[in-house]
């Protein structure tokens, strides 16, 4: 017992630490490198020029934050998703929340052409992320409206899954009909990217996430029961129907928030999960979801910092770099855990 | 806490709108049971024990009829309250990667724990009491999934020991383990309804086990559940109620199912000795055995059988044909083999 309780404050502190100094170097790290001691006295309100003020504060800080929350949110959404459906390859979006999310940007850029638009960049992202946030949240009215007549949890994968697939198709349908530049700001939503947020918009971010946060929090207990599946859930006297619903919700504003300011990410909502369990050799929700939320913060700054290619002009889009980082992890996963998942 | 539930009239099934039949899949059901009982239910596969055990638990509605518990009706019960009164080991084996046996065991305290679920030193105790009365204390700390069939199931009854119950319902515990688990399991659910005063009702398939052990057997049938100790059962020819076909047949005597196998012919052993796994064999090869027959007729293979510290001897005679075997195996070769050869000369 002892030695357990050593051993994960080690690990949570070796995490904390690597979590500070990832932040630290997603913010000097850039197309233009800063000395450390500038952004410090940027952060601080030191002297420094006005221009690597203006990066620092308008430009990095925002972005490390949607970095940090992106992968926080994803992680602790992957988690949730894959104990409800005793699935180790469910992530945030099995229920359909991304193609939700992408039907709601797909309305709004493709269908751009219809109602004219916005103008200025601004309103546009907020546009685009209001539009995200509303698709992902009316797919998951639907998904929810149908769970409660389906009981059982298995149908329910499947409902997601179906629906998700419709909304491809309707999606599919509105490129083939778009123009160009349209298509092309769609296509880049795809991609993910946490510099599309503005400092402004992160005001309209930090409180979903917390929302969806704070409901895990409060669920832990409830995702300890339902690891054992509904039969032993409910003999244990938890209301699985409710905590389902609490969870998905709490799921919803995680991963729907996420996807529509940053566009949908993958693989690091299935792959720090895992990755956390091996870790701390564990499979009690209490360790894993403080765990998932480092660890997920973690891998989602690491993943924006290699993005960036630190000296070059380019940034590569978020998903390639969580595609080719988290994909190994799943694999090697898998292979380690042959025998359960 | 004592529990008494008293089951009157209950019909269990699944509601079937397009029915009229409803979908009941048992007879309305009249039984009880009293604290610290360990009761078998039995019954054919596919009858509907499974279907039964989950209304008990509360984890399907009755159909019709009433489960009491303590003279209240189970519908009436919080779920919260319930899950301090019942508890439940299932047939599911779902595999959770890296779940400690102490954590497994840890989640039956969930009707006692805050909303975090954090353990007390309380808690803890109970734990490994639990874990120390199924023999896994030393393997708190292993994984789940590193544990055979039998332990697993252990550590599946220790989770429902800490949650607490008066009444622990099984289903099928003893089903996929191998002969001396099935006994350890029994043995654990026998320790738990005698020792700790609970009323403890398990489904299951093996019979002879089970007789040895219970207090009462709960046995289904299509057309009724009777209940009773497992000698009034064996004695009333109950048993007997459970076969549908003719080839079984329950042997009073040894108080268990066997083949019932049409005997053509006798063969006499001559012996001083107990010739009872000789009877046996020769059941299995097809012979009626008569222990020394003062004559012994024509055409009447003799076997001499005689085992001491040095070995077995069987000899056989028949007509002119004599053979001396060492084993029961090389006798049972040499009666299939003259078998098949008759078989072909026909």
């Amino acid at each position: 017992m002892e030695k357990k309780t050593i051993k994960y404050t080690f690990l949570f502190f070796c995490l904390g630490i690597a979590l500070l100094l990832l932040f630290a170097a997603d913010l000097f790290a850039g197309s233009v490198l800063l000395p450390l001691p500038e952004v410090w006295a940027a952060l601080t309100g030191g002297d420094v020029p006005e221009t690597t003020k203006a990066i620092v504060l308008n430009f990095r800080v925002p972005k490390a934050a949607v970095a940090l929350l992106a992968g926080v949110s994803l992680s602790v959404s992957g988690l949730q998703m894959q104990t409800i459906f005793k699935n180790p390859l469910a992530d945030p979006y099995v229920l359909g929340i991304s193609s939700g999310s992408s039907l709601g940007v797909a309305l709004f850029v493709l269908g751009s052409a219809f109602w004219g638009g916005f103008s200025g960049l601004w309103m546009q992202n907020l546009g685009l992320a209001l539009a995200g946030w509303t698709g992902a949240f009316a797919m998951l009215a639907v998904i929810m409206a149908a769970s409660v007549r389906l009981r059982d949890t298995m149908s329910l994968l499947v409902l997601g899954i179906m629906a998700g697939g419709v909304v491809s198709a309707i999606v599919g349908v509105m490129q083939y009909f778009s123009e160009a530049a349209a298509l092309k700001t769609y296509v880049l939503w795809t991609m993910g990217s946490f510099s599309a947020v503005p400092a402004g918009q992160l005001g309209l971010m930090t409180p979903a996430i917390t929302i969806g946060l704070l409901l895990a929090f409060l669920t832990t207990k409830w995702l300890d029961a339902l690891m054992l599946g509904d039969v032993y859930a409910r003999t244990m006297g938890l209301n699985v129907q409710r905590a389902r619903t609490v969870l998905i919700i709490s799921s919803g504003f995680l991963a729907g928030t996420v996807t529509a300011f940053c566009g949908p990410i993958g693989f690091i909502g299935i792959a720090v999960p895992h990755l956390s369990r091996m870790l701390f050799q564990t499979a009690n929700h209490r360790t894993l979801i403080p765990a998932t939320i480092l660890l997920g913060g973690v891998m989602m700054l690491f993943c924006d910092l290699v993005s960036q290619l630190p000296g070059a002009d380019s940034v590569l889009p978020v998903n390639t770099i969580t595609a080719l980082l988290g994909i190994p992890v799943i694999v090697f996963v898998i292979y380690r855990n042959q025998r359960g998942y | 806490m004592e529990v008494n539930i008293h089951i009157k009239h209950l019909s269990v099934g699944y509601p079937n709108p397009s029915s009229t039949a409803k979908g009941i899949i048992l007879p309305p059901i009249d039984a009880s049971l009293a604290p610290g009982e360990l009761v078998a239910l039995v019954g054919r596969n596919g009858i509907g024990k499974s279907t039964f055990l989950r209304t008990l638990v509360g984890l399907q509605p009755a159909i019709d009829g009433l489960i009491e518990i303590n003279d209240k009706p189970l519908y009436a019960y919080k779920k919260d309250e319930l899950s301090r009164m019942v508890g439940f080991v299932s047939t599911d084996i779902s595999r959770i990667p890296h779940l400690k046996v102490f954590d497994l065991v840890s989640l039956g305290r969930f009707p006692y724990t805050g909303w975090m679920g954090r353990l007390k030193v309380n808690d803890k105790m109970v734990i490994y009491d639990a874990l120390e009365m199924v023999g896994l204390r030393t393997m708190a700390w292993r994984n789940v999934d590193t544990l055979s069939d039998g332990e697993r199931q252990r550590a599946l009854i220790a989770r429902a020991l800490v949650q607490d119950t008066p009444v622990m319902i099984l289903d099928e515990p003893t089903a996929y383990l191998d002969v001396i688990h099935k006994y350890e399991v029994m043995d654990l659910l026998c320790q738990i309804a005698h020792k700790e005063n609970k009323t403890v009702l398990f489904s299951t398939h093996d019979l002879n086990i089970a007789q040895d052990m219970v207090d009462k057997i709960w046995l289904v049938t299509k057309s009724e559940l009777i209940e009773g100790a497992p000698e009034d059962m064996i004695m009333m020819s109950t048993f007997e109620k459970l076969v549908t076909r003719t080839a079984i047949r329950f042997n009073r005597v040894g108080g268990e199912f066997e083949m019932g196998k049409r005997l053509l012919k006798t063969m006499a052993v001559h012996s001083r000795q107990d010739i009872r796994w000789i009877r046996h064999a020769l059941q299995r090869f097809g012979y009626r055995a008569i222990q020394n027959p003062a004559t012994t007729p024509d055409n009447t293979p003799e076997l001499l059988f005689e085992i001491n510290r040095n070995g077995m001897r069987l000899s056989y005679n028949y007509g002119l044909e004599r053979h001396v075997f060492t084993s029961v195996y090389a006798l049972g070769q040499y009666l299939r083999n003259l078998r098949n050869l008759r078989t072909l000369s026909k």
